[in-house]
Order: structure tokens, then C-alpha cells, then sequence
């Protein structure tokens, strides 16, 4: 009888910790509209470091210190994406058009138009969603894009603690037109 | 002189551009706060491709009056913005039409309406204030200064609450210094703040008054929101400076509505982002700051 009450007890709280662990592995709708918001100003923050790094007059030092925290949006270093301020958008790995941006005469201006999100697949402890937007280039050139946002539960650390957080990194961009 | 009256007609075109943006804002340029200069800047940098400091603002767009006129390339700035090609233009095109501000036009009919129209709410008004001054409730006003500067204290940078029975009502802070409409003879004040040290006050509401009251810095808060609205010149230093005060162990968060956390940072992000000249650092204002010994252990974030 006792062991078969321990096993009751077990089992409920078996299915108690689940149910919390899904509870928190998944975004609310109230988390959503807030990450919505924060993926645009993630590309806002990301063309604004283009814009930095295109300053001719900023030091060496600082624009190298710019281009790490722009890598640090993206989830992968090494992705390859579009040269949208080249005009024939050819394919460039994330550090190579840092790089050439770093090296422009003139300071870009860049502004980000019709700013649009739309989540796309969730699974446990991670979202992935569509971006689509249109880049304008010193008021002249506009290049209308999407782009995939990733927002991942992953373990974090704060000095000797490590926590659970929700991260959000940008993705892969495309050219419509 | 002439151009004084320029700069002055310069200035009411930069607030209604202002406006044009942001609406809401009723204020003039007295009222200007750091986020409505934050957004002015951001506004002049997004469609000229030139940063103004905020010292400028405060210097030449923020006084009632003007002694002197500011530097040219400034004010070709500010013409540009508001629609000029430049200053010489602004200054040819307002000659030619002659036209004065209305608030300064002479023997304008118009402003003897305007004027009598203010006498009279002006009169409605004070009758108003004497027979509350009168009456059972005394106002107090209570005015913050920051203990070094002497200077009050913005209303959005402090939440002010009143004790009574162990609860804690919120006091609706407007634009100005906020006012404590009691019976009681004697109000006890909360009065917190991320960029000070949180204070209570023991406030004589028995009779109308206006009180002033120091609140104590928090250097490290202070610090900070320096570093955020500042340019970075000696970065490496800064950075030096941020090690000192943050702990290892610190959990940064940017926080939305409902303090909804959308970024998790540690002591290392937190430094290597705050030490960066981007918008996003210039926009971040921060709303509350924890300390574990003398070091910050946790410190939330919005984006103004």
C-alpha cells in the first residue's frame, strides 16, 4: 500500500514538473508581442553598427571592438549573406563585409522601412521567425529583405551562476528585390 | 540683433518639426527632458547625418532667452532640418517675408484677445487656488535636488509614494514638482529613484508650503547613464571603470512592458555593449539597479 502511494506521489509530481517545464519552454503571447518588438530593434542595432564601422574617422581599435558586438547578433559567425549595400547583393560571409564596410570614405546612412515579424516554427525552448523589412542606403538605394530571428532557451552564465534565459540571435537574410 | 530674432524664429521651427514626430509633446523647449533632447538628436542625426551634443540643446535651444548666437555650421544644421538649405537661407527667406513670431507681433488685435483671455484664466485660476488654500486640504509641494548639483530633480527620474499604515500609495508626479494634497498633519514620503539612493521624508502637511529636499546620488547609476549618452573617447579606461563597479556575478536585463525580460546579459556583454557609440546604448535608460556589497548584482534596462 505504502509503496504503491510513493508511486502515486512520483507520478503526480513526475507530471507537475513537466507540465512546469512546459510552461516555461514556451513563449506567452504577452513574451511574443515584447520579442516582436525587440527583433526590430536587433536589425535596427545591427545596421547601425554597419553605419558606425562605414565612419572613416573612427578609430581602428573601436571599429574592430563594433564588429564583435555585430557578430554577437547573429548565431552563427560564419554565416554567409547578402551584400546588400553592394549592388548586385553577391554572397559574403558576416566577417568579410564587416571587414569592407570598416575600410568605406564615406559614412553610411542606413534606415530600416516597413518593419514586419512573423513567428514561423516553435518547438520546445525555441522560436524561429521570419523578418521582412526594407533597408534604405543613404536615402538612395532601398533593398527589401527577410530574415530569420531565433529566439533559444539556453543555459547562461553569470560569473559562477548559470541560468535559463531566453537569447535571441538574427538569421540567414534574403533579397526579394 | 537681427539675427538673435532669427535664432528665435529658427527655434520655434525646430519645436514644431519636433513636433511634426512626436505629437504629444505640448511642452516648449523649457520642459525639454533628456528624452524628448534624446529623441531631438536622434531625430537632426537621422536626417543629416550630424550628431549635435546635448550640452547644445541645453545651451542655446533650452533658454527662454539668448544672449548670443550659436555657431554658424550649428545653426546651418538646424536650418537644414527644418527645411533650409542653410542659415543664410533661413535668415534671407524670413526677411523677405517680413514676418515676426504672432506671440511678439506689436499691436497685434489678435493678442489683446489672447491677453485678456489669459487675464481671465490667470484670475479663474488664482481664485481657484486661494479657496483650495482655504479650505480643509493643505497643498504641499515637494521639490527634489539632486545634493550636489542643487538641481531639481526631473519628475521622471524618481517615483515618489506615501506611507501610511504600513501600505504605500503611488503619488502622480506630473511635469513639475509633485504636490501632496492631505488632511493629515504629517505625511511620511517614499521616494525612489534608480540614479538615487532611496530616501523617506517626514513632511509638516499641516499648512501649505513649498519644501525642497536633497537626494544622495547613486554614483554608480550616475556613472553609467553618463557612459550611455556620452561619446566614447578613452573606451579602454571606461571599461576599466565598468569592471571595478559591476559584479561578477551581475544579471543585466533589458526589460519591456510588464517587466517582460527580452535580454539577458552578463558582466562581459553588459561592458563590451555599453562601451560601443551605437543608438541603442544612447537610448537605454535604466529603471532599477541592485547592489550586492558595493558592487551592481543586478541592473534592468529599457530603450527610451
Amino acid at each position: 500500500m505504502k509503496a504503491l502511494y510513493i508511486l502515486l506521489l512520483l507520478t503526480a509530481q513526475l507530471l507537475t514538473a513537466q507540465s512546469a517545464q512546459v510552461r516555461t519552454n514556451t513563449l506567452s503571447a504577452k513574451a511574443a508581442e515584447a520579442y516582436a518588438i525587440k527583433s526590430e530593434s536587433k536589425v535596427n542595432e545591427f545596421y547601425n553598427y554597419i553605419e558606425i564601422l562605414s565612419d572613416p574617422r573612427l578609430k581602428q581599435d573601436m571599429k574592430l571592438h563594433t564588429a564583435k558586438e555585430a557578430m554577437k547578433l547573429f548565431q552563427s559567425e560564419g554565416i554567409v549573406i547578402p551584400n546588400i549595400i553592394d549592388k548586385v547583393h553577391r554572397d559574403i560571409t558576416l566577417a568579410d563585409l564587416l571587414e569592407q564596410i570598416s575600410s568605406y570614405k564615406n559614412k553610411l546612412s542606413i534606415k530600416v522601412n516597413f518593419f514586419n515579424s512573423f513567428p514561423e516554427t516553435k518547438s520546445d525552448g525555441r522560436e524561429d521567425w521570419n523578418l521582412a523589412y526594407e533597408v534604405e542606403i543613404n536615402g538612395r538605394l532601398t533593398v527589401t529583405v527577410t530574415q530569420k530571428f531565433h529566439i533559444v532557451l539556453e543555459d547562461k552564465k553569470f560569473g559562477k551562476t548559470v541560468q535559463k534565459v531566453w537569447n535571441t540571435y538574427l538569421g540567414e537574410i534574403t533579397v526579394i528585390q | 540683433m537681427a539675427n538673435l530674432y532669427h535664432f528665435h524664429l529658427l527655434k520655434q521651427e525646430i519645436l514644431k518639426s519636433y513636433r511634426a514626430a512626436y505629437p504629444f509633446y505640448k511642452g516648449s523647449f523649457r520642459e525639454f527632458g533628456n528624452k524628448e533632447i534624446a529623441q531631438l538628436l536622434d531625430l537632426v542625426e537621422n536626417d543629416c547625418n550630424e550628431r549635435v551634443s546635448e550640452k547644445w540643446v541645453y545651451t542655446h535651444l533650452k533658454p527662454a532667452e539668448n544672449l548670443r548666437l550659436p555657431r554658424k555650421d550649428m545653426l546651418d544644421i538646424f536650418s537644414r532640418w527644418t527645411g533650409y538649405k542653410d542659415w543664410d537661407e533661413f535668415v534671407f527667406r524670413n526677411e523677405k517675408t517680413g514676418s515676426l513670431p504672432p506671440e511678439i507681433k506689436p499691436g497685434n488685435k489678435k493678442n489683446y484677445l489672447k491677453l485678456l483671455f489669459m487675464g481671465i484664466s490667470a484670475l479663474i485660476i488664482l481664485s481657484v487656488f486661494i479657496a483650495r488654500l482655504t479650505s480643509a486640504g493643505h497643498e504641499v509641494t515637494v521639490c527634489f535636488k539632486d545634493k550636489y548639483t542643487r538641481k531639481t530633480i526631473e519628475t521622471d527620474k524618481f517615483s515618489l509614494y506615501i506611507l501610511e499604515k504600513g501600505h504605500r500609495k503611488k503619488v502622480n508626479v506630473g511635469a513639475n514638482c509633485p504636490v501632496i494634497d492631505t488632511k493629515e498633519q504629517q505625511t511620511i514620503l517614499l521616494v525612489e529613484s534608480p540614479y538615487y539612493k532611496a530616501d523617506t521624508i517626514t513632511v509638516d502637511t499641516g499648512v501649505a508650503a513649498n519644501l525642497e529636499f536633497d537626494l544622495q546620488p547613486d554614483d554608480y547609476a550616475m556613472m553609467l547613464r553618463a557612459y550611455m549618452n556620452s561619446d566614447l573617447d578613452d573606451w579602454n579606461k571606461r571599461k576599466k571603470q565598468l569592471e571595478g563597479i559591476i559584479s561578477e556575478d551581475a544579471v543585466i536585463q533589458e526589460i519591456m512592458f510588464d517587466e517582460i525580460g527580452v535580454e539577458f546579459l552578463n558582466k562581459e556583454e553588459f561592458i563590451s555593449k555599453i562601451t560601443t557609440p551605437s543608438k541603442a546604448v544612447k537610448k537605454m535608460e535604466i529603471v532599477e539597479i541592485k547592489y550586492e556589497g558595493n558592487k551592481i548584482i543586478s541592473l534592468k534596462f529599457i530603450q527610451k
